[in-house]
């Protein structure tokens, strides 16, 4: 029940305290590349989720069952580099497959979630913090929430953003940064809770 | 579509090679860089003891302790008299670990605290933030139970450590 | 290649092409490890020396990659030197490690590392390879220091070295140097807000748009220029031709 309770706060706290976009600084160029429409946004939301959670189940096994007992914890970066770059793969084999218009409208982008500074976030602090698997996959649960929720909440922002006349020089991208400078102070105000 | 079996053999012969000589290229810094890290370790621990009482001298071997969060302590003298004690404390949350060396005063009251490692990597701020005031604090169980301001989950841990590794000393003397 | 092209490749991304400033590129560490000055100068550092060395080694086999694994093959190469390079800086420099913390292990992913392999090594030489791998680690560097410096004297109020470069405290009798400029005796002007991730959001975010403010600036003034000089030889033509017609 403790364990239990431990796991939910540790989602929780992931997702909004440390949002991985807002606090962790994770995945910041898809945030801003991916985030004009609100559709895209929510795929793109459920398909980094997808990569994060398995390849978070994959990794930490591979990890501390495979390459500690044998001596070589030192490959684990090309280990989780390869293991996210296949599961992309399979992910975007898979969406070709069954959800053509999905495909293409997610298009470069997909592939792209290979470099998505996110998943391999999630699984190297995985290792580094030295977690159990359970809370690692409260690490890796929680950090999909909270990155389809900042990709959503961004996207239906922009939607607005487009709309309004913005300085010259802040157009594109300066602005989405101040836009985010101000979700981050929003977010900011979830601090303190449950400690 | 015809695979071209000789082409596919390169392909892959081409990734094992690069894999296989690179892997060699890691395992033997590996090997280069392994001892100078654990005499890294080894040596932060010995500033670290340093640190806590810059006026006494650890005396003699730690003592292994084995309960709760800490590890071990090793006793400190100044000029022959019993200064007080350096916990080892290891604690763990959902966010990673931490390492402390702990100083309490023969009079049970708290003395410096010192960072051995910090795995919270978005805790950077556990030195400069939380413990930076708390060495600098005159009053230090004061110091150390106002951690509620701002706290964040590795300050409520450290805090738990601290309170643990004096009241370990206390109940071994009384 | 040219001496010329050489230089440019080295010289360009120092500013006119900066991979942070200009094009948009490794925006997750210019965030995350810009606090202090001194774990941005020591990323730029290990940035540098994981760039150049996988621009080297790949430019190297660009002959031999077969182009159906090309980019698993550059990921591979990447990763390895992030390894190399992380176990080398937890040897030699064990505070900066501890201070960047997984941003170390998360070179593998920069796009800018990533970017440079794709669109420069894997089609030029040993050499200009390695110029670009050191002007883009440079040009770098300098982008994330200066976001850095802004970040800590607002946030913290003076600029702290040997916290992370221990040797740099040392060399000053164990103690830390602190240069106060916001903050000092009496005053205090520091507001920490700008050492959170939200003040780093706007900071980077303001840099950019004057930025891009100062190159639009340039651009007018020289449209405004040439539309001046293109007016002015029009002038000068009409009085020549008065003068004639005058004769």
């Amino acid at each position: 029940m403790n364990y239990l309770a431990a796991f939910v706060m540790a989602i929780i706290s992931y997702a909004l305290i440390d949002n991985v976009v807002l606090s962790r600084f994770y995945g910041i160029c898809s945030f801003i590349g991916v985030g004009n429409k609100v559709k895209s946004s929510l795929c793109m939301g459920a398909a980094v989720a997808f990569v994060i959670i398995m390849a978070a189940a994959i990794c930490w096994p591979l990890y501390n069952f495979l390459l500690v007992p044998a001596g070589v914890a030192f490959l684990d970066t090309i280990a989780a580099i390869l293991v996210i770059a296949c599961l992309v793969m399979v992910v975007g084999l898979v969406m070709k497959k069954f959800l053509p218009a999905l495909y293409q409208s997610l298009g470069i982008y997909l592939p792209l979630i290979t470099t998505n500074c996110a998943v391999l976030g999630v699984v190297s602090e995985n290792i580094a913090s030295n977690l159990d698997f359970g809370m690692a996959m409260a690490n890796a649960v929680g950090t999909s929430v909270g990155f389809a929720l900042v990709i959503f909440l961004y996207a239906c922002i922009r939607v607005r953003l487009e709309a309004s006349s913005t300085p010259k020089a802040f157009k594109g991208i300066p602005i989405a940064l101040v836009v985010a400078s101000l979700m981050a102070m929003a977010f900011m105000g979830l601090q303190g809770i449950g400690a | 579509m015809k695979v071209n079996m000789k082409h596919a053999f390169y392909v892959g012969g081409f990734l094992a090679g690069l894999c296989g000589v690179l892997a060699l290229a890691i395992a033997g810094v590996d090997l280069l860089t392994k001892d100078i890290i654990k005499a890294n370790k080894l040596e932060k621990e010995r500033n670290g003891l340093k640190r806590v009482f810059p006026s006494g001298e650890v005396d003699g071997e730690a003592v292994e302790v084995h309960q709760g969060k800490l590890e071990k302590y090793w006793t400190v003298k100044e000029s022959g008299s019993e200064l007080g004690r350096i916990y080892s404390a290891f604690g763990k949350n959902s966010y990673g670990q931490v390492s402390l060396l702990i100083g309490v005063y023969s009079d049970f009251s708290l003395g410096n605290i010192v960072v051995l490692e910090n795995t919270e990597s978005y805790g950077q701020t556990l030195e400069e933030g939380y413990l930076d005031p708390y060495n600098a604090a005159e009053d230090k169980s004061t110091a150390v139970l106002s951690v509620s301001c701002g706290a964040t989950y590795g300050a409520t841990l450290c805090r738990d450590m601290i309170l643990e590794a004096a009241s370990h000393y206390q109940g071994g003397q009384a | 290649m040219s001496n010329q092209e050489r230089k440019e490749a080295f010289l360009s991304p120092l500013w006119k092409t900066n991979p942070l400033f200009i094009s948009l590129l490794g925006m997750c560490p210019a965030l995350a490890v810009t606090k202090t000055l001194e774990a941005a100068f020591g990323m730029g550092i290990l940035f540098t020396l994981v760039l150049v060395c996988s621009n080297v080694l790949i430019s190297a086999l660009r002959k031999w990659i077969p182009e159906e694994v090309r980019t698993p093959s550059y990921i591979v190469v990447i990763a390895t030197f992030v390894t190399l390079v992380k176990m080398f800086a937890e040897a030699f420099l064990p505070e900066l490690y501890s201070t960047l913390g997984v941003f170390v292990s998360l070179l593998v992913v920069n796009c800018i590392v990533l970017g440079r392999a794709e669109a420069f090594a894997s089609k030029n030489g040993v050499l200009p390879s390695l110029l670009d791998g050191i002007g883009n680690g440079i040009g770098y560097t300098i982008a994330i220091c200066l976001i850095a410096v802004i970040r800590e004297v607002l946030g913290s109020g003076r600029l702290t070295f040997g916290a992370t470069f221990t040797f740099l405290a040392d060399l000053n009798g164990g103690e830390k140097i602190r240069v106060p400029l916001l903050k000092g005796e009496g005053y205090d002007l520091s507001m920490s807000f700008f050492s959170s991730p939200a003040g780093g959001f706007l900071v980077l975010g303001i840099v950019l748009a004057i930025i891009v403010a100062v190159t639009n600036a340039k651009e007018n003034k020289k449209k405004a220029d040439a539309r001046i000089a293109a007016k002015k030889a029009k002038e000068l033509a009409a009085a020549n031709a008065a003068k004639e017609e005058a004769k």
